[in-house]
């Protein structure tokens, strides 16, 4: 068995404002092995970002509230190391590529230098072998190397995204975080900056954690997949698991709101109403308001994770070993 | 670059002129013969048509203007003050390093404070720190600041003796001036400082700098500031101009004979060509303050030196919202 | 049930303004210390203890005490009184002012706005001369040009302040006539005067109502520093800026002369700086600092 890189366990992450105190991240468990990559799935606000800047330790300190949990990363709980250990960490061991590439660079500093930067920040080396290091991260993304002194400005947001990718390479981190990091894009470059990430990947042994709200997207690129609603995992499993053996009402929403090929079918079924308000989650199972399988007793208390297979995992009372849900 | 420079200089000539019309008009509607007024009563009327002849003051409004006009531009002489009967070049030229010593000082403590200030109460927002600094900085806007001169001569020298309470020949006798003066530049600053720090501290880029794992001392510093120094330079150069202008009111109360305590006189006075001539001359101060602040938003944006590279129509444009 | 909660939100957005405003703690003692002055403003002969002008001249420079609680100065006069009166130049001349460049600014600014190219052309290149000069010192030659008085000051002082709003009430138009409900009020037949009326101006009313509030500070600032140098206000009417004046040569003697009419004049401004900072972070959460 692989080693393990990344183990969370019971993370709940609080935002508390003057007027709510909103529970966007509830007691959620994840791994993830060396070389491996995760799928994060789920709508806007699912908590799929929160539980990446958990991770990275960037959560704003000013309105942020990590409740409890541990983040164990390489052996160490990256919540209760020290600030200055937690820098080391971030941009080297662990990095993230973010949702927005437009907005993601800093717009007076050359694209150069902020390669140059993380390089500088995590290696004892000379300016000169930084600048070298810099521009062959560059042109290992694709871009050429005489960009290194062009402002971000001058690129397109494919491209920003490419210098993004490239920062956060640079130092070959052990694990790398992907927020969303094709929605900003056209089409056309998405399935370039996709294929970029996962050549990369494979290339540096890379583990993998990937936001995505789009199932087909981790289909392609990962190995495992976490669908996450209301802050909590609701599913999990490989690939396979998720897609051939859909135990979760709500997955099977995800999946009957994507246009298919394959399956004839005269219309699309999306899902019935809207996520619910994370300052005031229902009790017991969050997606009941809107499952067309739910009963009373789903409302009734905190529903228990099943694992239906070696490996998959499912947190929904249809999934209890004696199948109780439809007859009660 | 060049091309840009020359190019704001040219733009300068019509808002002179216009300045040159707006005075000359409200001086000519002023009230009162200067004649009457500078050679008093005991004068002969051939005396006062001989004033006249002598200053210009004789003709249309028109004709007055046009021949002040020529006497500015033809010959550079902006004319004779009435009181001093010296050349109101020499008058402003002897008045001008005093007030630009005073405004120098002032601006470059009023930066200091206001930055430094304006970069903790941002960076530690809602904090004890940033409650009082921005109180501070608020009653520093809403001070008038002849009544601040006042009060500081009242505490600093009457009652406590530190600093002597009128002139400027020490660097002492600096000190109250330039307090009275900086004081409201320097809560401008921090106030523009801290408002844009908080919304630069809040751009996806800072994250992307703290994932790198770097410092937050340098976050701040290399990323936050230099991103957040547009409004400030245009804040600190707004400032700077209007205490070149002459800290009006400072001066008299100081007793400092700067451009400020020269127009405040000369305005009260009827005197008007030295009027003419020192707002002309302010203006142009002005025109070259907002210049440099111009140069250096190039110097600190890269977006902004592009386009005064290649100057498109659109140049003008991104100044303005900058501005605005 | 989702449009019901957008027609519910949208009936509360007034509410939502008054609430984010009345949480502000400071903004709603300087509304009520305001409120207090256009009151002392309106009624000084019921609420001043003395008359501004009654001399004594056996009870000249008295220390402030109960029966003066700001002293009294050379005439023996109550500074108090001549301070609660003097609400009246300030508080008064200040919202007229205000209210004058205001509107004109605001025409001016829209036309601006609204027209662009040559007409936006002219009207900034005037702005730019206007702004060239110190606005103390236009402040100070237009109203030696129109003499001395209540009714010039005034004029001077809006002059000075409509170049301040015609830029914001440009910006603010600029942005929102791109827009597409403009558009929309353009195809269906409105003329230009209809849609600066009734679709950009009240959407643009939030940088208005802020400037105006601060502009009243400035106004207010302006006022004492004319009168200080004996331009505008002339004795005795009493004015905080020409009361400073006239103590000034008393002051390294008796600092009470001069320390409470600046300090009314400093709180005055301040409480309406203090306002609009409230009223901006109330009406537009977004800019909220």
């Amino acid at each position: 068995m692989a080693k393990t890189i990344l183990e969370i366990k019971d993370l709940a992450v609080q935002y508390v404002t003057d007027e709510a105190v909103v529970e966007a991240v509830n007691h959620i468990d994840l791994s993830l092995e060396q070389g491996e990559s995760l799928g994060l799935v789920g709508e806007t606000g699912a908590g799929k970002t929160t539980t990446a800047l958990s991770v990275m330790q960037l959560l704003p300190d000013v309105s942020a509230r990590i409740v409890s949990g541990e983040i164990y990363f390489e052996g160490e709980d990256l919540i209760r190391i020290s600030p200055a250990k937690k820098r080391e960490y971030r941009g080297n061991k662990v990095s993230m590529i973010f949702q927005d590439p437009m907005t993601a660079l800093n717009p007076t500093l050359s694209v150069g230098d902020q390669i140059m930067e993380v390089i500088l920040l995590h290696n004892r080396i000379s300016r000169e072998e930084a600048k070298n290091r810099a521009v062959e991260m560059m042109e290992l993304v694709g871009l050429p190397g005489e960009r290194f002194n062009d402002y971000p400005h001058q690129f397109s947001g494919g491209m920003k995204q490419r210098v993004i990718i490239a920062i956060a390479l640079a130092c070959r981190p052990s694990l790398l975080i992907a927020d969303e990091p094709t929605t900003a894009l056209d089409v056309t470059i998405q399935a370039q900056v996709l294929h970029l990430i996962a050549r990369l990947k494979e290339e540096e042994q890379t583990s993998l954690i990937l936001i995505t709200h789009d199932l087909g997207i981790v289909a392609e690129t990962c190995q495992k997949a976490a669908i996450m609603y209301a802050g909590e995992i609701m599913e999990y499993g490989t690939v396979e698991h998720i897609f051939n053996n859909t135990a979760h009402p709500y997955t099977e929403g995800l999946f009957g709101s994507i246009p298919n090929l394959n399956r004839k079918v005269s219309r699309l079924t999306p899902i019935p109403g809207l996520a619910p308000d994370p300052a005031a989650l229902p009790r017991g199972c969050k997606f009941a308001p809107r499952c067309r399988y739910a009963t009373p007793a789903c409302s009734e208390a905190e529903v228990p994770v099943y694992e239906i297979e070696p490996g998959h995992l499912v947190k929904c009372l249809r999934a209890a070993p004696e199948g109780r849900s439809g007859d009660e | 670059m060049i091309r840009f420079i020359i190019k704001r200089l040219l733009m300068m000539i019509p808002v002179l002129l216009g300045v040159t019309l707006v005075v000359f008009t409200i001086m000519y509607f002023t009230p009162g013969d200067p004649a009457q007024i500078i050679l008093g009563d005991m004068a002969t009327e051939e005396d006062r048509e001989l004033f006249r002849e002598e200053h210009g003051l004789n003709g249309s409004f028109v004709e007055q203007y046009i021949n002040y006009m020529k006497r500015v531009i033809v010959e550079g002489d902006l004319g004779t003050s009435y009181t001093t009967k010296m050349s109101v070049t020499k008058e402003i030229v002897a008045r001008f390093p005093t007030t630009f010593k005073l405004a120098g000082v002032s601006i470059l403590i009023a930066c200091i404070i206001g930055i430094v200030a304006g970069v903790i109460s941002a960076t530690r927002q809602y904090s004890v720190f940033d409650h009082v600094a921005t109180g501070i900085s608020l009653i520093g806007v809403s001070l008038p600041n002849f009544w601040q001169g006042m009060m500081n001569i009242i505490v600093f020298s009457v009652w406590l003796g530190w600093f002597p309470p009128s002139g400027f020949s020490t660097p002492k006798h600096w000190v109250l001036p330039a307090i009275t003066i900086g004081t409201s530049s320097a809560a401008n600053i921090m106030r523009m400082t801290r408002s844009s720090m908080l919304e630069v501290i809040r751009q996806d880029y800072i994250r992307t700098a703290r994932s790198k794992g770097q410092k937050e001392g340098v976050v701040i510093r290399r990323h936050a500031l230099r991103n957040a120094l547009i409004p400030i330079i245009t804040v600190v150069g707004l400032n700077f101009g209007k205490l070149l202008g002459g800290a009006v009111l400072t001066e008299s109360i100081f007793s400092i004979a700067g451009i400020g305590k020269l127009m405040v006189d000369a305005i009260k006075a009827k005197n008007t060509p030295l009027v003419q001539g020192g707002v002309l001359f302010i203006a142009v101060v002005m025109c070259f303050v907002n210049l440099i602040v111009d140069i250096l938003y190039a110097f600190v944006d890269p977006k902004i030196r592009s386009q005064y590279m290649a100057p498109r129509r659109t140049a003008y444009k991104g100044k303005e919202e900058t501005n605005g | 049930m989702a449009e019901q909660e957008i027609i519910v939100k949208k009936k509360s957005q007034f509410r939502d303004v008054l609430h984010r405003f009345l949480k502000n703690k400071a903004a709603v003692i300087s509304l009520f210390f305001i409120l207090l002055l256009i009151i002392c403003a309106i009624f000084p002969e019921q609420i001043a203890p003395y008359s501004y002008s009654q001399q004594n001249y056996s009870e000249t420079f008295i220390s402030p005490c109960l029966a003066h609680p700001f002293g009294t100065d050379n005439y023996g006069r109550d500074i108090l009184s001549r301070v609660i009166y003097g609400t009246r130049i300030s508080i008064g001349i200040g919202l007229v002012a205000v209210a004058l460049s205001c509107v004109f600014g605001i025409v001016i600014g829209a036309a601006a706005g609204f027209y662009g190219s040559t007409t936006d052309n002219i009207i900034m290149r005037i702005i730019d001369i206007m702004l060239a000069i110190p606005s103390i010192l236009l402040m100070m030659a237009i109203v030696t040009a129109l003499g001395n008085g209540a009714v010039n000051l005034t004029i001077a002082i809006a002059i000075s302040s409509v170049p301040g709003y015609a830029r914001i009430v440009r910006a603010s138009v600029m942005t929102e006539k791109e827009l597409e409900y403009i558009e929309a009020a353009r195809s269906s037949g409105a003329t230009d005067l209809k849609i600066i009326m009734r679709h950009i101006l009240p959407n643009c009313l939030a940088p208005i109502i802020v400037q105006a509030t601060m502009s009243i500070a400035t106004a207010i600032l302006s006022i004492a520093s004319l009168s200080f140098v004996g331009l505008g206000i002339s004795p005795p009417t009493p004015e905080w800026g020409s009361m400073l004046n006239d103590a000034q040569s008393f002051m390294r003697d008796h600092w009470f002369v001069v320390t409470f009419p600046g300090l009314m004049i400093m709180l005055t401004v301040f409480a309406f700086n203090l306002l609009g900072d409230g009223l901006r972070d109330a009406l537009d959460p977004k800019l909220k600092t």
